[in-house]
């Protein structure tokens, strides 16, 4: 994930919660806003050492994806979200995950404020689970049913159009 | 494969993209998921999303004259307004075919039976959760064969989030072109479920048709005036028309929202050229613009969200007008052998209702006017 172009200054060090480090280009950092308040905070005390940004929530499997994903969209200007090229790249990003990976990313993303990506994934989950039936939702989310046979059917009786 | 549980929001940030079809099933899934979709807070943020990305539907009217049946089709926006349902109306009207559809915010449609007489019959209906709420009974104190014109007006308070029907009871009949008539005001407001008596106002005479833009509903008045009711503050305000239309007959002006501005239509079934003026800026007096003219014995009938048209000529035959490319082609979709009763609407699906333990659910298939416990205030 390292660009080699920046010098030191223009780097920071994120660490995920499995404790591997990731050595990651300014702007690439700052398409989360986490990093990028980090990075600001430190700025404005002058610092001049390497930045190391610990992750507690973030596992390298998944901080990887992420990083992947920021590093793609630091090359497009933050209004470009139309862009043909990129929507095209960031579907075939998602697609290769299963719903667990897509979860994780989800929460990562929310959590390292990656709101494009956020943005992208709910959008991606949502697609792909809306025209699922009421029990492929359940074992997807590992959800226990608690509704009772009878108060089902009534909740379905009601508008059986939409469970055809 | 089981897998971690996303918390609350993020949860909720995927429901909301999701279309009402998948929402209704999806609600089966558990109690939290049940009561999360269901919950008020929930509707009102899926209306949100659901402007905020335009996700536009039609709500088409036809009227079979064979069967006399009246279907209502919830369409996708496109070439061909594929079907997404068919809805068999679930009301009757006492004296005409159909009920007239006031207005349309949010994905609940405003009905009045008052086509051909002024009956009592307002209902909020959204067609896609297929719920509806009758409103009560108004008693206005009018003698009744003094009462001379009624209109309503629907729009949504989107600061108090509240829905809301005005009616306006002019007393005896009224001349025409005055000013000042004086009228009884009732409002009804969805989040208390009834009517309140406003008293007695003067406002010019109002034609039926009104046009929701701005948060504000606009209705042609026969003084020539464009009057407006701000749905938030409930106050009156009013701008003049085009001046090349201050001679007009109002019966031959319509009023609209063409592409979210207000606009007024000048029909030419009789004049031969039809006229579309648009108010650009809206607060601005005057800036009424000159969209386009064309030379043709048409009227208008229904609006599309892309620059398009629905015209009748005089033939009877609906006409699909586009703007952008000055073209002309006969419009037969879903039409079903009669144009009597055809209309169109942009409309955003909602969940509005959901949460309303006084809507009824109306299953499909039934008929008759729907009998609705009045609430009682």
């Amino acid at each position: 994930m390292a660009s080699s172009s920046s010098s030191s200054l223009s780097r920071v060090v994120v660490k995920s919660s499995d404790n591997n480090l990731f050595v990651v280009n300014k702007k690439v950092a700052s398409q989360s806003q986490l990093l990028k308040q980090c990075i600001d905070n430190m700025e404005e005390k002058g610092t001049n050492d390497v930045i190391l940004i610990p992750l507690s929530n973030v596992t390298s499997n998944i901080l990887t994806l992420v990083l992947e994903y920021c590093e793609k969209h630091a090359d497009f200007a933050d209004d470009d979200n139309n862009n043909q090229e990129l929507k095209q790249w960031d579907h075939e990003f998602l697609k290769k995950f299963d719903y667990a990976t897509l979860n994780s990313l989800t929460m990562a993303a929310d959590y390292m404020v990656t709101k494009s990506l956020l943005n992208l994934c709910c959008q991606f989950i949502a697609d792909s689970i809306k025209d699922l039936t009421v029990q492929q939702i359940r074992q997807i989310f590992d959800i226990k049913n608690d509704f009772t046979p009878q108060e089902e059917a009534d909740i379905k009786n009601e508008n059986a159009w939409a469970f055809r | 494969m089981a897998i971690e549980l996303l918390h609350d929001d993020l949860l909720e940030e995927i429901l909301l993209k999701l279309p009402v079809k998948s929402l209704l099933t999806i609600r089966c899934v558990c109690k939290s998921w049940y009561s999360l979709i269901t919950s008020s807070r929930f509707i009102l943020a899926h209306v949100s999303h659901n402007n905020r990305a335009k996700h536009q539907h039609v709500l088409l009217r036809s009227f079979d004259k064979a069967d006399k049946k009246v279907r209502y089709k919830l369409c996708q926006d496109n070439e061909y307004l594929d079907e997404i349902i068919s809805i068999d109306s679930p009301f009757v009207s006492q004296h005409n075919n159909f009920l007239r559809m006031v207005g349309c915010v949010n994905g609940l449609v405003c009905l009045s039976d008052d086509i051909v007489e002024v009956t009592d019959n307002v209902i909020l209906w959204n067609p896609v959760i297929t719920r509806i709420l009758a409103l009560p009974k108004l008693e206005l104190n009018v003698d009744l064969t003094e009462m001379g014109r009624t209109v309503f007006g629907f729009g949504y308070d989107s600061f108090n989030n509240d829905y809301k029907v005005i009616k306006i009871a002019y007393r005896k009949n009224p001349d025409f072109e005055a000013f000042h008539v004086e009228a009884s005001i009732a409002i009804f407001r969805l989040s208390s479920c009834c009517w309140e008596v406003n008293g007695s106002a003067s406002v010019p005479l109002l034609d039926t048709q009104q046009a929701y833009v701005n948060g504000i509903i606009h209705w042609l008045a026969y003084n020539k005036l464009v009057v407006g009711f701000d749905v938030k503050t409930e106050a009156f305000t009013d701008m003049m028309l085009p001046e090349t239309l201050q001679n007009a007959n109002i019966s031959d002006l319509t009023i609209a929202s063409w592409c979210e501005l207000l606009s007024v239509f000048e029909n030419g079934y009789w004049s031969g050229r039809l006229c579309l003026w648009v108010k650009k800026d809206y607060g601005v007096p005057g800036s009424w613009v000159k969209q386009f003219v064309i030379d043709s014995y048409v009227m208008v009938r229904s609006l599309r969200s892309n620059d398009c048209v629905i015209l009748e000529n005089i033939g009877g035959k609906l006409i699909l007008y586009n703007s952008k490319t000055n073209q002309f082609e006969e419009f037969k979709v879903h039409v079903e052998g009669s144009i009597h009763g055809f209309h169109l609407e942009s409309y955003v699906e909602s969940l509005v209702l959901l949460d309303r333990m006084d809507a009824r659910f109306i299953p499909q298939k039934s008929a008759g006017l729907p009998r609705v416990v009045h609430s009682n205030c």
